[in-house]
């Protein structure tokens, strides 16, 4: 019975413990709109769009390499790295346009 | 002026037997508890002496009480524990460009052995964080693009301690951890933010 409690207590502790060393949103799939101020994009399997706010901190790379926004295009593939308290308020740091996903 | 008198044979053998008679004793009661832990007359336990021929080292007393079974309490190299340790083998697979961090609590100065492999060299950094902000800083053990390691751990504050692994190609890549230590439980936090605990079992090995 104790050794029962110290584990539901472990495990309880370690559930809300923040825990991220990386507190960013990291989101993969294709870009279905990208203006310069935002961005949308729909993960594999996903029913629905999730957008992202760019602003002009929001650095664009492919290959390695900053690009502009207008490098942007929809039906690429990309790899968004956001930052915000929840899914719908969401910031981009970094968008990588990367090769398509299979 | 009158000559010493030499003893007599008979009073030379007597304190001759004397002699013996005392060394004997001494030898039977305190010399053999003490130099070899043979106590016949119980004599060398009585005075403490069967102590210096057997010497009793031992580790201090692990921390009792719930919750308690994974405090170590150190004595030079060696560290006792309340609990039997625990041990894993699990594997992650991370999806394309995606990443998830593995971590496993452990109180400061506990210890635990871990090897992983990949399918593919993965963005890697074992670190640690404090349980209790502010007292210490979060400390990256080894931080660089890996497909496999082994290694050890005592861990430096009480606190998560473990992995982050990163896919870093558009190809599902998988990672499989073999570990065994004095944790109390593992967290597997992913980057579509979800997180799930790790109940993990110590081995039976019997009461001491």
């Amino acid at each position: 019975m104790r050794n029962m409690t110290c584990l539901a207590a472990s495990l309880l502790a370690l559930s809300l413990t923040p825990a991220f060393a990386h507190e960013d949103f990291r989101l993969v799939g294709v870009v279905t709109k990208a203006s310069s101020t935002s961005l949308s994009i729909r993960a594999k399997g996903a029913k629905a769009d999730n957008a992202v706010k760019l602003d002009r901190q929001t650095a664009i790379m492919r290959d390695g390499k900053k690009v502009t926004v207008a490098a942007l295009k929809e039906g690429q593939a990309a790899v968004i790295d956001a930052t915000g308290d929840t899914m719908a308020d969401l910031l981009a740091i970094e968008v990588q346009i990367v090769p398509p996903i299979k | 002026m009158i000559a010493p008198t030499e003893p007599s044979r008979g009073k030379i053998i007597k304190a001759s037997i004397i002699a013996l008679l005392a060394a004997l004793v001494i030898l039977v009661t305190l010399v053999l508890p003490a130099e070899y832990g043979v106590d016949p007359l119980g004599t060398g336990k009585a005075l403490g002496l069967t102590a210096i021929a057997d010497p009793q080292v031992g580790l201090p007393a692990p921390s009792a009480g719930v919750g308690m079974e994974y405090v170590p309490t150190a004595q030079g190299a060696a560290a006792a524990y309340a609990g039997a340790f625990k041990t894993e083998t699990t594997s992650f697979t991370l999806g394309p460009y995606e990443w998830l961090e593995y971590k496993y609590q452990l109180e400061k100065g506990a210890g635990m052995v871990f090897s992983w492999t990949a399918d593919a060299a993965v963005t890697h950094d074992f670190h640690g964080e404090p349980d209790e902000k502010g007292t210490a800083e979060v400390i990256s053990f080894d931080k660089r693009r890996l497909q496999a390691s082994n290694g050890s751990l005592v861990a430096p504050f009480t606190g998560i301690h473990g992995w982050y692994w990163e896919n870093t190609t558009g190809q599902p890549v998988t990672v499989k951890l073999s570990s065994a230590g004095f944790y109390s439980g593992g967290l597997e936090l992913r980057s579509d933010r979800s997180r799930k605990t790790h109940e993990l079992t110590a081995v039976q090995v019997g009461n001491p």
